[in-house]
């Protein structure tokens, strides 16, 4: 094999362990047969650094040409104009005469995340994380039914618990009770939780003797939300 | 799995490889911070990341990897930023979370360049002066380490002599323009 074949080879990768190991000998005694061995090399590494900074460019430019959405001054005003208007319409209602539809929305909040804690830019594949990232973002009906499925699947209370939180966020208030009453079924992590999420529940369904029950029985007995539940009874005379 | 992007990067499938780039950004960015570099310079980063992605594509490293390109990508990310810091004299021991897969994609050794003598930059230059077939030719020997005979059968060349002929010629005008410099 003359010099140029084998430097082919070795550019290749195509030399056997022995014969990589003669070419480096070589390389290291032979001045001319070095030399030549780091042109080809150099040639190898200019080429490598040619490309790298062409498709570098190509990436800079797609940077430069991703649609920067330019904000109006005007739109924005606008929009946060509107957001303000409906917030403060929805304190001036709260603040109106009581009816169980207020007062729910005034004492409801989805129960936080305590199960999986869900790290942000993370992407899980796993059913639970995905439930919790829905719930978490304020997805409440894709939440819903990934817990409903976590349930099928795992058999986990919480799934019931999370998953009746999310439907009172969307209106379902039957299902939800429906829920909480199958968590409750047995003595749980969330027990005294979930009783006050049941009486919100029938609060928002305008089941008035399941209402004064429950939060009366949370007063007596100090549990989770006793302090509210005074407030509503209150309010509810 | 994995196929369908390296083929995106061998044929030069623009749309595929913005999609790839656009699904990893941000990720990548958001993981980068908890090694405090500056924004500006994780952009950089990942954009060197992406670019050894696509050379592992080419390079055929990447037709038995058995995780994700996204995790693969990541690997090299890392390895980029630990060689910065450790440029910067800045590596220091991180808070390890053992649930974070991406945190725990192992590092993916990249062979970082970077600074050409005077003679490789001469090289650079008349290089950039050679016609595209040869361009092309020697891109695809030297870059993507492709064979002779891979050149052969992926060129449509009759035979690989063919291929060692202009291959030859190729050189020797590279040759040729390098010594011209010197007149």
């Amino acid at each position: 094999m003359n010099e140029q074949e084998l430097i082919e080879r070795y550019i290749e990768g195509n030399l056997s362990s022995n014969e990589l190991q003669d070419f480096e000998t070589r390389r290291e005694h032979d001045p001319s047969f070095r030399k030549s061995v780091e042109y080809h090399l150099s040639i190898r590494k200019v080429i490598t650094e040619e490309n790298r900074a062409e498709f570098k460019d190509t990436l800079r430019k797609l940077e430069a040409t991703k649609s920067t959405a330019k904000h109006s001054s005007r739109t924005w005003w606008a929009v946060a104009a509107t957001l303000l208007l409906a917030v403060s319409s929805y304190f001036i209602w709260l603040q109106g005469t009581p009816s169980p539809e207020k007062l729910f929305a005034k004492n409801f909040e989805p129960y936080r995340n305590i199960v999986q804690p869900v790290v942000r830019g993370e992407v899980s594949e796993d059913l639970k994380t995905k439930a919790f990232v829905a719930y978490e973002t304020g997805d409440f009906s894709k939440a819903a039914l990934l817990f409903s499925e976590l349930f099928e699947e795992e058999n986990e209370p919480y799934a019931l618990f999370y998953e009746a939180n999310a439907q009172l966020a969307t209106d379902n208030n039957a299902k939800a009770i429906s829920l909480l009453t199958q968590y409750l079924e047995s003595p749980r992590k969330l027990t005294n939780i979930a009783q006050w999420y049941l009486a919100l529940a029938y609060l928002k369904e305008g089941n008035m003797i399941e209402v004064k029950e429950r939060l009366q029985k949370i007063i007596d007995t100090k549990t989770h939300g006793h302090s509210e539940a005074t407030e509503i009874l209150e309010a509810l005379k | 799995m994995n196929q369908p992007y390296i083929r995106a990067f061998i044929e030069e499938d623009e749309h595929l490889i913005q999609k790839l780039y656009y699904e990893n950004r941000d990720l990548f960015l958001n993981f980068g911070k908890r090694y405090q570099l500056p924004q500006a310079e994780l952009l950089d980063v990942y954009q060197d990341a992406f670019v050894a992605l696509r050379e592992k594509a080419l390079q055929g490293k990447l037709d038995n990897l058995k995780s994700s390109i996204r995790t693969y990508l990541f690997g090299i990310g890392k390895y980029i930023i630990y060689d910065r810091l450790k440029q910067k004299d800045l590596s220091r021991p991180l808070k390890h979370d053992p649930k974070n897969d991406l945190e725990n994609a192992a590092t993916v050794e990249f062979e970082i360049n970077n600074t050409l003598s005077e003679e490789e930059k001469l090289l650079q230059k008349n290089f950039k002066k050679l016609g595209e077939k040869c361009r092309n030719m020697l891109t695809m020997f030297y870059y993507r380490g492709l064979t002779i005979d891979e050149i052969t059968s992926l060129g449509g060349y009759n035979n690989s002599n063919v291929v060692r002929s202009q291959k030859s010629r190729c050189l020797k005008t590279l040759k040729e323009l390098i010594s011209s410099n010197y007149e």
